[in-house]
């Protein structure tokens, strides 16, 4: 699968975050406590890329997601969409803003109301974020045709869906926004698995039909590889490692990327990382992030492939 | 294969209403071999949990097992009473549940759990049972000195090891594990699956392994069976399924999943809406290959990527 013409590269980027850091507050009874969830984060997606934010839970991923999607405010930091400076927009330019930047969730059963017609949801969307089109009714066909659906499911319920129907018809509402960027949080990880990899491939058409730039929020690093052109992981709110998707699996250089990518359950494998491998690279990671003094190590320039160390380290 | 400690005959579990009657298991067939890991795999609903709890007895109404046999060590199990049942599970198999880090009571410390299932089924004092459960916690690498820890207390890898070293107390023949690694990391996926293997090396019993992630049941099972809409469509040893699959079902579940190697190609998983309907009884094709035979079109590994 290569990049297709659809990315356009001539203007600047579509998402360029600089310095990220957000905290949550934990409360004890009687301390309060700050807790990092995203440190000094810096990432730059081109127009029409696609790029995998990876991790454990409690990496931080979704948090920033959701930081870009304006549900969460972020402590410092500048995040700038299509040149845009987002912060503190209200109102009509945050409204304006929601329909560029559309989001789709991990559970399409609770994503979409149970008590209407597919075609009530597709409408809402379409009044709110295309208020002058004159066929809603062919409106409504076009973009489900998109996303793979006979226009028949125009009168269904939600729950006369399948799984993966249902992811499709909540992207099919994200598409009546005419979005420039899509943040999918986990978008495969609740369906069977037979049809994850059908909405994987829908995403990938958006992009090259639409040139739609998205971020894969995910803990799977295959799915990562398969759908992303630049994958981006993500350990204790630092984003360690990033580059070209197949190039940074093929050659992982963080210990933790290396953690992640030796515990995948991979059949063809010689042998599987043992016990001690994993305490050498557990140890391994903590004596990296506890530095103070981390640089960005580039390790392929071609690739934008890089990796967050120590000076002292050998990488 | 060696003598089979579990054997499964023409299985059917109907879940009965009063306007019909679904078929949640149809007539299912196989055995698991004395130290044999035995892996089921497919989709939610396809039965895999109905055949667990079929042969754990755990059914309840509305399901009833309609017709087949579960035959353990050559006894029947389904003739089982009540007392029978209740000395049988755990001692002979036990099961690992879906999500059973939850399963542990969160008021009692972990010790007395263990305490309990010991003593429960094998008498004995409780300075004995302790001393078991240490063994158990060492197995299973966790500090003997959290048997004193509430659930709470530990997070969701270790707590499911927890669950797997009680399981393994009055070491049975069969261990049940029914998607044991969902909704953990991968890094600590790998740490269970590798603790069961050595479990498994040291205790000896069979398994009877259910997931959905067909790269984790490639990595773990001997021989693997694939369910669709309550049947088996292919039974196999899993280096034969993973290079020479027949059913267009089990292709396509093998090729949902992307690999982390080599180069990038188009999958296509399957067709939103494809159905299999009327699936015949599996042939056999050699060397323990099993088939469902079907008109559907078998998938050549050209055409695969």
């Amino acid at each position: 699968m290569t990049v297709t013409a659809a990315k356009d590269t001539t203007v600047g980027p579509a998402v360029r975050i600089r310095s990220l850091s957000k905290s949550f507050t934990s409360s004890a009874l009687f301390s309060r406590k700050k807790v990092p969830a995203l440190t000094d984060i810096d990432l730059e997606m081109q127009r029409g890329e696609i790029v995998a934010l990876v991790g454990e839970s409690g990496s931080g991923k979704s948090t920033l997601a959701r930081c870009l999607a304006l549900l969460e405010v972020p402590d410092s930091g500048e995040v700038l969409v299509n040149g845009k400076d987002i912060a503190g927009l209200k109102g009509a330019a945050a409204r304006k803003y929601r329909s560029e930047v559309q989001m789709v969730f991990q559970d399409p059963f609770g994503s979409l109301n149970p008590t209407f017609r597919v075609e009530y949801i597709l409408e809402r969307a379409l009044a709110l974020h295309q208020p002058d089109i004159k066929s809603k009714r062919a409106e409504m066909a076009k973009l489900v045709t998109t996303v793979g659906l006979n226009p028949e499911v125009l009168s269904s319920f939600p729950h006369e869906l399948s799984g993966g129907q249902r992811q499709r018809i909540a992207i099919a509402r994200v598409l009546a926004a005419k979005p420039k960027v899509i943040l999918a949080d986990e978008p495969t990880s609740m369906l069977d698995v037979s049809v994850r990899i059908g909405v994987l491939n829908l995403l990938h058409k958006l992009r090259d039909d639409h040139g739609i730039t998205i971020l894969y929020v995910t803990h799977d690093l295959a799915s990562a590889r398969y759908l992303s052109d630049r994958i981006a992981v993500l350990n204790e709110g630092r984003i360690v490692e990033s580059g070209d998707s197949v190039q940074l699996l093929d050659n992982p250089r963080h210990p933790y990327t290396r953690l992640l990518v030796g515990a995948v359950p991979d059949p063809d494998r010689d042998s599987s990382q043992d016990a001690s491998n994993r305490a050498e690279l557990r140890e391994q990671i903590q004596r990296w992030s506890a530095s103070t003094n981390l640089k960005k190590h580039v390790i392929d320039e071609a690739s934008q492939h890089w990796v967050l160390a120590d000076e002292s380290e050998t990488i | 294969m060696s003598v089979p400690v579990l054997e499964v005959q023409e299985l059917t579990v109907e879940y009965v209403s009063d306007e019909r009657a679904v078929r949640g298991a149809d007539r299912v067939s196989f055995a698991i071999g004395s130290g044999e890991i035995f892996g089921l795999a497919g989709e939610s609903g396809c039965g895999k949990s109905t055949i667990a709890n079929a042969i754990m007895r755990l059914l309840k109404e509305p399901a009833q097992i309609t017709h087949g046999k579960i035959l353990f060590d050559g006894q029947d199990v389904l003739s089982m009473d009540e007392a029978t049942l209740r000395a049988w599970r755990w001692n002979n198999v036990a099961m690992v549940f879906q999500s059973a880090m939850n399963s542990l009571n969160p008021v009692t410390r972990i010790g007395e759990q263990f305490i309990d299932v010991i003593r429960t089924h094998r008498g004995g004092t409780r300075a004995a049972a302790l001393q078991r459960a240490k063994e158990l916690l060492e197995m299973v690498r966790i500090d003997p000195a959290r048997l004193r820890a509430y659930p709470h207390q530990l997070s969701g890898g270790q707590r499911q090891r927890i669950v797997i070293a009680m399981a393994c107390a009055l070491n049975p023949r069969l261990l049940i594990l029914d998607e044991p690694t969902t909704a953990l990391d991968v890094v600590v996926q790998q740490e269970i699956l590798e603790q069961i293997r050595e479990l498994q090396n040291e205790l000896g019993f069979a398994i009877l392994f259910i997931t959905h992630d067909m790269s984790l049941m490639l990595e773990l099972s001997n021989r693997i069976g694939i369910m669709y809409g309550g049947r088996i469509v292919e039974l196999a040893p899993a280096a034969t399924l993973r290079h020479g699959s027949r059913h267009p079902y089990t292709q396509a579940l093998l090729g949902a999943f992307p690999p982390l190697h080599g180069p990038r190609v188009k999958l296509t998983g399957l067709a939103e809406g494809t159905n299999f309907t009327n699936i015949q009884d599996l042939e056999d094709t050699g060397e323990g290959h099993w088939v469902a035979p079907t008109d559907a079109p078998v998938l050549t590994l050209g055409e695969l990527s």
